[in-house]
């Protein structure tokens, strides 16, 4: 067996934040590990901070103690830049800008971060076609895409950056049972990236080979 | 050749004209007599000093004194636009202040030294005439941006923290909302300007022409100054928002949560 490679280390950290009655713990001395090629499924009611676990790693918020390891490496202001290039990330109701689908897409592959890899038409036909979207989307304004296109064209931009690990938050919920299954199939295809996925989706916990972490507890129960 | 000199009752039946909109307030309940009082009131008085002070330094017409009053004329324009943007005096001044010193110095002296071709840069009627119409337009176009560029940041922070997570350095995530500012700035004046002359006389042109100037030098001038405010104010935007947003937010590129101050 391959001797397991941690990519992402939660190390002792602890973060609250105050509400106006309250102070809220999300992490009180929280730790754990996720190997590469892992996929990972984060189940745990709405409110409870979930979507804090990914803006640690993404570099939106620091914890207030204790460290996020990345590759080995602690996140830190110098090397955020470069953590965030190796993470694809989407989230519910996402924001991709305005505009014409194509451009907006093309923007994002202008990126510097993202230059070095050629974003060909047919692959992205290919992509848009496994996520149920019609090609003819890309010539329209983004703003009359359903919320669920939309989610779906994140998702497919998320896959053609192809980076190492993924992370997606709540981006299922908005698919029909049909397109979601197709991609639940689709994202855990690939057996080298890592996949953290933080949803309620029941489906998810269901299939081979993921691991799933229970927020509340903060412990692995599968 | 001059204008007409305005007489004491002259200026006196000027005065006499804010009857009709006084009359308006008062039978529509606008509640704005006062406001009218007092706003034409404290111009009067302010043009009355500022008329004289001009009278003493136009006729001196000393460098050191003239760039004083201008100096002094673009920290009134700081002040004013730190007091009116809506973010912390700690993270506005710095720009705002390089920005507004640095654009109108640079395009008033290009102007007096290339367009007009003064031989005395510094001379008084047109550094002080020229550097108040630049600042004014300063003025208005950097509150607009810098106002709207941190509030479309803060209002569509998702998009701002997506953009970062595709891998975009903080400037290329920077780069829409950027562009938006600069648009909502700019785009207004610039439609003012496609319309002068058809729909209005400017202000400047109006005076060169009653001061009794040729009208083709006066739309010289107007053509000429309208470039250069438009320029100015272009670069002082420039100016403020890249420099404020060395201070806006942290070194992981996040918008700070306490730069706003309402």
């Amino acid at each position: 067996m391959k001797k397991a490679r941690p990519i992402i280390q939660f190390k002792n950290v602890f973060l609250d934040f105050k509400t106006k009655t309250k102070t809220k713990e999300i992490f009180k001395d929280c730790n754990f590990t996720v190997n590469t090629g892992q996929k990972v499924v984060v189940f745990g009611k709405s409110g409870t901070g979930k979507s804090t676990l990914l803006n640690l790693i993404l570099g939106f918020k620091q914890p207030k103690s204790g460290s996020i390891f990345f590759k080995n490496k602690k996140i830190t202001p110098e090397n955020i830049w470069q953590v965030r290039q190796q993470i694809a990330y989407v989230d519910q109701d996402v924001m991709m800008g305005e505009g014409l689908v194509k451009e907006i897409i093309n923007e994002y592959f202008s990126f510097i971060a993202n230059s070095k890899i050629q974003l060909s038409q047919t692959e992205l036909e290919k992509c848009m076609h496994d996520f149920d979207l019609d090609v003819s989307l890309l010539d329209k304004d983004i703003s009359h895409l359903s919320g669920g296109e939309r989610q779906r064209l994140a998702l497919v931009v998320a896959l053609l950056l192809k980076r190492p690990v993924m992370i997606l938050d709540e981006v299922t919920s908005a698919l029909d049972p049909a397109s979601k299954e197709i991609a639940i199939k689709k994202l855990l295809q690939n057996k080298e990236n890592t996949l953290i996925v933080i949803t309620h989706d029941r489906e998810w916990q269901n299939e081979l080979g993921v691991r799933v972490f229970d927020f509340k507890e903060k412990i692995w129960v599968r | 050749m001059g204008a007409v000199e305005i007489s004491f009752t002259g200026l006196l039946l000027g005065f006499l004209l804010l009857v009709i909109p006084l009359a308006i307030s008062y039978w529509f309940k606008l509640g704005m007599s006062k406001t009218t009082l007092w706003s034409i009131g404290r111009m009067s008085v302010q043009l009355a000093l500022v008329g004289v002070f001009l009278e003493y330094i136009f006729a001196l017409n000393n460098m050191w004194l003239n760039f004083a009053w201008l100096m002094l004329m673009i920290m009134t324009a700081i002040f004013s636009a730190v007091s009116r943007a809506k973010l912390k005096f700690k993270i506005v001044f710095g720009p705002i202040s390089i920005a507004f010193i640095i654009s109108t110095l640079l395009i008033l002296i290009y102007f007096n030294a290339f367009v007009i071709q003064l031989n005395y840069l510094f001379e008084a009627r047109y550094l002080i005439a020229l550097g108040g119409m630049l600042l004014g337009n300063v003025l208005s176009v950097n509150i607009t941006a810098v106002n709207s560029f941190y509030q479309e940041i803060r209002s569509q922070n998702k998009f701002y923290l997506y953009r970062l997570a595709m891998g975009a350095s903080q400037r290329e995530a920077l780069e829409p909302f950027l562009r938006r500012s600069f648009q909502l700035a700019l785009l207004p004046a610039l439609a003012k300007t496609a319309t002068v002359g058809v729909v209005s006389l400017p202000g400047m042109m109006t005076g060169q022409i009653l001061g009794g100037s040729s009208p083709a030098t006066a739309i010289r001038y107007q053509i000429a100054i309208m470039i250069a405010i438009y320029t100015c104010g272009a670069l002082s935007v420039l100016i403020t928002l890249l420099l404020s947003t060395k201070k806006s937010f942290n070194a992981y590129g996040v918008l700070k949560e306490n730069i706003f101050s309402k």
